[in-house]
C-alpha cells in the first residue's frame, strides 16, 4: 500500500542555486546575475506566505514552474519539498504531489478540446474527489463562465479557457498553488473575479499562492513578496 | 473520460490487422497441437483419449537376434551380459528386461463346445509391470491356490480364428469367450508332474508370446526346472521417446530384429513430431510477427497521443491509470482472438476425424491445444502490457 510521503502538508519548497540547463553559459549566467531566485543560494517558499515571481519574457519563469511541478528535470541545483529532494521522488510520489499538495495552472493551460469545459474540470476532480458537481458549477458562476459549463472546450476563447483551467487547478487539496501568468488573457474585472476565488480557496486550505507575472500581476488581496527572476 | 481522450488516436485498421494476423498464427499453433495429440494418441505416442490401451505400444520394443543355420544346430541365439549392458547404456533406453523361457514341459488342453483341444506349448515371462502397463487385470499367481493366469498375443488368437477355425473344424471365439474357457495346464519336469487350472486373462497387441506372471515362472522353475540358465533370446527394450530414430539405427547396426509394428510406429511418430513441430513453428512465427505489428502500432499510437498522455500525467494521473485504457483494449482483442482461434482450430480438427477413426483412434479433448493457446495469449498480453506501460511511462 502506498503512503503519502508528504503527509499531511509540505511546509516549504526550497530552491538552492537553481538554474535551467539552457542558461548554463556565460550569457545565461549574466542574465540571471541580478535574480533573486536563480543561482541565488537558498530561496525558501513557505506554506502560508505568498509570492509573485516577476520577470520579463524568456527569463525562465515557466521553466521554474515546470521544475517545481516535476514536468521538467533539466536544471542545475536542487529543489526540496521539506527534506525530500525533488530528484529523489518516484513516479508515484509525483502523482501524489500533484493530487494532494501542489496545484498548477500552466501557461499553456492544457485544456482538452475533445471534452466539455465541465468535463475538463471533472477529469481532475475524479482523481481528487475534492468538489461536488454543484461546487464546480458555483466556481464557474463566480468566474462568470457558467454559460460554458457544457460547451465543448474547443469552442471557447483563450480567456475563457484560462478561467476553466483555473477552476480545474482549484479542484484539489493543495499546500501551494502555482499560477503561471494566470491573468495574461483577462481584463481587470475578470482578474478581480479570479483573485477572489483564489483567495477563498487558498485561505480555506491555508495554502500559499505563487504566481508569475510579466507586468500584469494577479490582483491578489493577500500580502505577497515579490521576487525578481 | 480518459478512454474518450485516448481512443481518438487508435486506428481500427492497425488493431484489426494485428487481430487477424494473431488469429491466423494462433489458430495454426493450436491446430498443430490438436493434430499432435489426436494422432499421437492413435499411434500410442501420447496417452489415448479413453485412458485405455493404445493401438500400438511403441514405448516398448521386442528385439531378438536373427535365426540362421547355426541356430538350428546350436539353439536360438541369446543376448549375453555385455550386449545387455551396452544396450542399457544407450541414452534413449529407459529399461531392458529379458524374456524368461520355461525350463519345463507344458501341455495345455481346453474344452470348446464339447471338443477337446490339446497341445504342447511353452510359457515365457516378462516383468509384470509390462503386462500391467497394458491395463490387463488378474495377472497374479498365488502358490497356495495355484491357477495359471495367461496373457496371449492377439496374433495367436487371430491365427486360430482366421486360420484354424475358419478351415471349418472348430468354432470361432472372441476374446471375451476365450477368457471364460477353463484351461487345464499340465506341468512336468524335474521328476514331477502336476495338473493346474489355467485361465486366459488378457491379450497383448505387442507381446508376441504366451506370457505368465514372473512369480509363477519362479515357482514353476523351483518345482519342475532342470536348473539350466540359458541366455535370453528376446529382450523388451523400453525407450524414453518412441519417435527417437536413434533406437532403430542402433538395432540395425547391431543386427537385432525388432518385432511387430514398432518400426512403422516409430517412423510415424517421428514424422508426426516433425510435421506438427514445423506447422506449430510457422504459426508461432506468424504470431510473433503479429506481435511486432502491434508494438509498432503502439509506438505510433503513444507518439500521436503524447500531448494527451502528458496532459493527463500533469493532472496527477499515474502512468498505470493512463495505460489501463490501452491494456484493456489489447487484452479484450487478445481474449476475442483466443476464443476465435479455439473455435477455428476445433473446426479444422473435424477434418481429420475420419482419418483418425480409420486408424482406430478417437479425438482427444482439446485441453492441450487450449492450454497452449491460453499460454501463448497470456504471454503476448503480458508483453503488450509491459510495452504499453513503458511507452506511457516515458511520457512522464
Amino acid at each position: 500500500m502506498y503512503t503519502d510521503p508528504f503527509s499531511p502538508h509540505i511546509q516549504a519548497i526550497t530552491l538552492t542555486d537553481v538554474l535551467p540547463e539552457p542558461f548554463d553559459n556565460d550569457e545565461g549566467r549574466a542574465a540571471v546575475a541580478a535574480s533573486e531566485v536563480m543561482l541565488a543560494g537558498r530561496v525558501t517558499l513557505e506554506r502560508g506566505a505568498h509570492y509573485c515571481l516577476e520577470a520579463s519574457s524568456g527569463t525562465g519563469k515557466t521553466s521554474l514552474c515546470s521544475f517545481i511541478y516535476g514536468q521538467r528535470r533539466d536544471y542545475l541545483g536542487t529543489i526540496d519539498f521539506d527534506s525530500r529532494a525533488a530528484r529523489s521522488l518516484s513516479v508515484a510520489d509525483w502523482c501524489e504531489l500533484r493530487r494532494r499538495h501542489i496545484a498548477y495552472l500552466p501557461q499553456e493551460l492544457d485544456i482538452f478540446g475533445e471534452l466539455t469545459a465541465a468535463d475538463n474540470v471533472r477529469l481532475k476532480n475524479r482523481l481528487t474527489d475534492c468538489k461536488t458537481d454543484t461546487e464546480i458549477r458555483r466556481m464557474f458562476e463566480a468566474l462568470e463562465i457558467d454559460n460554458l459549463f457544457d460547451r465543448s472546450a474547443a469552442r471557447v476563447s483563450v480567456g475563457q479557457r484560462q478561467r476553466v483551467a483555473l477552476v480545474r487547478a482549484l479542484c484539489q487539496p493543495f499546500d501551494f498553488i502555482i499560477l503561471d501568468e494566470p491573468v495574461s488573457h483577462l481584463d481587470e474585472h475578470n482578474n478581480d473575479l479570479c483573485s477572489r476565488l483564489i483567495e477563498t480557496e487558498a485561505a480555506a486550505q491555508g495554502a500559499s499562492v505563487i504566481f508569475t507575472s510579466v507586468g500584469n500581476p494577479l490582483a491578489l488581496g493577500f500580502n505577497y513578496k515579490t521576487l525578481r527572476l | 473520460m480518459i478512454a474518450r481522450l485516448l481512443k481518438r488516436n487508435i486506428s481500427a485498421w492497425q488493431i484489426g490487422g494485428y487481430a487477424i494476423a494473431t488469429l491466423v498464427g494462433l489458430t495454426i499453433v493450436m491446430t498443430a497441437v490438436q493434430f499432435y495429440t489426436d494422432l499421437g494418441s492413435a499411434i500410442g505416442l501420447t496417452p489415448p483419449a479413453d485412458g485405455g490401451v493404445s493401438v500400438v505400444s511403441p514405448r516398448n520394443m521386442v528385439i531378438s537376434k536373427p535365426v540362421g543355420l547355426s541356430s538350428t544346430l546350436f539353439g536360438a541365439p541369446g543376448f549375453d551380459h555385455d550386449e545387455i549392458a551396452d544396450l542399457k547404456a544407450q541414452p534413449w533406453v529407459k529399461d531392458v528386461a529379458p524374456f524368461q523361457a520355461s525350463d519345463f514341459t507344458v501341455y495345455c488342453s481346453a474344452d470348446i463346445k464339447g471338443r477337446e483341444l490339446a497341445t504342447a506349448m511353452f510359457f515365457e515371462s516378462v516383468p509384470d509391470r509390462f503386462i500391467a502397463d497394458d491395463g490387463i487385470q488378474g495377472f497374479e499367481f498365488d502358490s497356495l491356490a495355484p491357477t495359471v493366469p495367461i496373457v496371449l498375443s492377439k496374433e495367436y488368437l487371430a491365427l486360430y480364428n482366421f486360420g484354424f477355425a475358419a478351415s471349418g473344424r472348430m468354432p470361432v471365439v472372441s476374446e471375451d469367450i476365450i477368457s471364460r474357457i477353463p484351461l487345464t495346464v499340465v506341468l512336468s519336469g524335474g521328476g514331477r508332474y502336476d495338473t493346474l487350472p489355467g485361465r486366459i486373462v488378457g491379450f497383448s497387441s505387442w507381446l508376441n508370446t504366451i506370457a505368465v506372471p514372473q512369480s509363477f515362472m519362479d515357482w514353476a522353475h523351483r518345482h519342475y526346472g532342470k536348473g539350466r540358465q540359458e541366455p535370453p533370446s528376446r529382450l523388451i527394450v523400453e525407450v524414453n521417446d518412441a519417435s527417437d530414430p536413434a533406437a532403430l539405427d542402433y538395432m540395425e547396426s547391431n543386427g537385432y530384429e525388432v518385432a511387430g509394428p514398432r518400426d512403422d510406429a516409430s517412423r510415424a511418430a517421428f514424422m508426426l513430431k516433425m510435421v506438427s513441430g514445423t506447422v506449430a513453428s510457422v504459426g508461432g512465427v506468424i504470431t510473433l510477427l503479429a506481435l511486432f505489428i502491434l508494438v509498432l502500432s503502439l509506438f505510433l499510437l503513444v507518439q500521436k497521443s503524447r500531448r494527451t498522455i502528458s496532459g493527463l500525467l500533469m493532472l496527477g494521473y499515474s502512468p498505470a491509470q493512463v495505460s489501463r485504457c490501452y491494456v484493456t483494449i489489447v487484452a479484450g482483442v487478445n481474449a476475442a482472438v483466443l476464443l476465435l482461434a479455439a473455435a477455428l482450430s476445433m473446426g479444422v480438427a473435424r477434418l481429420w476425424h475420419p482419418v483418425l477413426a480409420s486408424l482406430g483412434g478417437q479425438p482427444t479433448a482439446p485441453l492441450a491445444s487450449l492450454g497452449v493457446g491460453l499460454a501463448v495469449m497470456l504471454a503476448v498480453t503480458a508483453v503488450n502490457t509491459a510495452i504499453i506501460r513503458r511507452l506511457v511511462g516515458k511520457c512522464f
